[in-house]
């Protein structure tokens, strides 16, 4: 995109958020698109590492887990404010993440797979297991919303700022980083690392930082979402944060298009508002989803946003040629 | 003094001897040609002097300081550049960006800067950019420029590779078989090409089979048989050495 494009794109999508929730939507669709909005976020930072990066990770809800526990008890028991308490558990998922990231350079394909599956099994007894941090079983309830100038953000109708402009604008302002590293250096290192990584480190690119950075990255954003979902459940517990949740993240970003930041979006909702149609059949959820993924990776391989995209160029393609017999 | 000394380099892998006790120094502003049979040993040295490849013994020091146990990526910031046997491109990136990456050891520009697209992140991008250009231009692919580096001919695409190791701005460029693929007139004008790269000041070292392009380009020669060094001097001098005779045509004709 060019320069006045791509800033026209921004401050539009910014509108479109703070105003979506004002226009005759549903207080339970701002839920849901609240939950939708968070998941995008995670899967924005997953598509990273798996798109861009050509890393796999299956412990992507430990790091959800890891911001929302911090973000969670900063607010109850030490009395910090959401802003920075969020930031705290950002950051403490982002040092988790630098630090898988580095045991991830020793492993690749089937062996990284089982290493961040089991960092996601760990995690998850962690949280069980150690209750004077993190609740134990009963995990943490009555988690407050935020407060902004003495008003409550929360999805409740009275509020102007809600819950969903929370998600959403995290989402917006992480996708506004990271489109802007993909577009300099660290998106042009990636793909010539991941093609050939021999040339890269031979013309110069330290493949291993460059590795580390695309864990770390994707561990603060869903630290982040995290720190977003305890705030709008007002409640956590450690069977939120297993290894389900972290294939749901791995679909989300498989069927929305890897390495595209609005596949993340594509996959996020895709995956949160089907499961509001078949609430009678939730034992069947991974079951269906894996349905869909299929479904996908066989239609349309490189994902839902892949799929848009390429049906827009075809189209403008068709009328370019149109107009140039007509004339 | 010399730009590289290499003291008793060996590499073996498991029982092979890939290289046995090589000693040479190579000289600022020379061509260097490194022959021999295949086999010979003479891609493991560039892999080992560029670190690709750990030495399993010996000394290897560029401008007095020590390689060895340096990862690629830093012995490229001191200096080394290389290209390899077959090209190594990054396919799903242009020409343009396959140069571009090549000049990320000289941005000023970092991750946190790049993050809000700071002025320092926009202007060293386009100094980025610039200077990509200008080593395009130099190996004649300009017009190529926004082509996929997928589309181009095995001439082409050697030609990145130059631009490529030439845009690290290295004082030794270390080159794997260059003119490989490439008819009579494509050997022309890279002898041309590289004999430019060298008035600039940059060292090079070059491994090539066509004994012809060596004996015009190169000023040193070093000779390897079975990961041993046979001989080593001017061209003319080593064409009419015997054990080399010996090594390339075998021992009942020499």
């Amino acid at each position: 995109m060019e320069g006045a494009k791509r800033t026209a794109f921004w401050i539009g999508m910014t509108f479109v958020i703070a105003a979506a929730p004002f226009l005759g939507m549903e207080a339970y669709t701002v839920q849901i698109f609240t939950l939708a909005g968070i998941y995008a976020t995670v899967a924005l930072g997953l598509s990273l590492v798996l798109g861009n990066a050509g890393q796999i990770s299956l412990g992507q809800a430990a790091f959800f887990g890891i911001g929302a526990y911090v973000t969670a008890q900063l607010m109850l028991k030490v009395g910090l404010s959401f802003v920075v308490a969020l930031a705290a558990g950002g950051c403490l998922a982002g040092v988790v993440g630098i630090s898988l990231g580095y045991l991830a350079l020793r492993f690749q394909g089937h062996y990284l797979a089982m290493v961040t599956l089991c960092f996601g099994l760990i995690m998850q007894i962690f949280f069980l297991q150690v209750p004077a941090l993190t609740g134990g079983a009963a995990g943490i309830t009555d988690i407050p919303s935020p407060q902004l100038f003495g008003s409550a953000v929360d999805n409740s109708p009275g509020s102007w700022c809600k819950t969903f402009h929370l998600a959403w604008f995290l989402f917006l302002g992480m996708a506004w980083f990271l489109s802007n590293l993909l577009s300099l250096q660290t998106g042009r290192a990636l793909a010539a690392l991941r093609d050939n990584p021999i040339a890269a480190e031979s013309l110069g690119l330290n493949v291993s930082k460059h590795k580390v950075q695309a864990f770390a990255i994707s561990a603060v954003l869903a630290g982040l979402a995290g720190g977003v979902y305890c705030v709008h459940t007002h409640y956590i517990g450690p069977e939120i944060f297993g290894v389900g949740a972290s294939l749901e993240f791995l679909i989300m970003v498989v069927v929305g298009g890897l390495g595209r930041p609005m596949g993340a979006v594509a996959g996020a909702l895709l995956l949160t508002v089907i499961p509001e149609f078949i609430r009678a059949y939730e034992e069947y959820r991974l079951l269906i989803f894996s349905m869909v993924l299929m479904a996908v990776v066989l239609v349309a391989p490189e994902g839902l946003w892949g799929l848009v995209t390429a049906v827009y160029r075809r189209i403008k393609s068709a009328f370019s040629r149109e107009s140039e017999t007509s004339e | 003094m010399s730009i590289l000394e290499v003291e008793d380099l060996s590499k073996n892998f498991g029982g092979i001897l890939a290289l046995l006790d090589v000693s040479f120094e190579v000289e600022p502003g020379s061509i260097f040609g490194v022959i021999g049979p295949n086999g010979a040993g003479k891609t493991t040295l560039f892999n080992c002097i560029s670190g690709l490849e750990p030495p399993t013994r010996g000394r290897m020091r560029f401008k007095g300081a020590a390689l060895e146990g340096m990862p690629p990526h830093r012995i490229v910031r001191k200096g080394i550049a290389r290209t390899f046997q077959t090209a190594r491109l990054f396919l799903h990136l242009s020409v343009l960006q396959n140069v571009m990456v090549a000049r990320h050891i000289h941005s000023r520009s970092t991750i946190l800067y790049d993050l809000v697209r700071l002025p320092r992140a926009r202007r060293e991008e386009q100094a980025c950019r610039d200077d990509a250009l200008k080593y395009l231009e130099m190996v004649g692919l300009l017009d190529l420029a926004d082509k996929s580096a997928d589309q181009l001919t095995l001439s082409q695409a050697r030609h990145l590779e130059f631009a490529r190791a030439l845009a690290t701005e290295p004082k030794l460029l270390l080159l794997d078989e260059p003119c490989a693929g490439m008819d009579e007139r494509e050997r022309e004008a890279l002898l041309d090409l590289l004999t430019g790269i060298q008035r600039l000041g940059v060292t090079l070292m070059v491994i090539e089979h066509d004994i012809e392009f060596v004996v015009n380009l190169c000023t040193d020669l070093l000779v390897l048989n079975f990961g041993s060094p046979i001989a080593r001097g001017r061209p003319e001098e080593v064409q009419r050495d015997e054990t080399v005779l010996a090594a390339y045509l075998g021992d009942e004709l020499g």
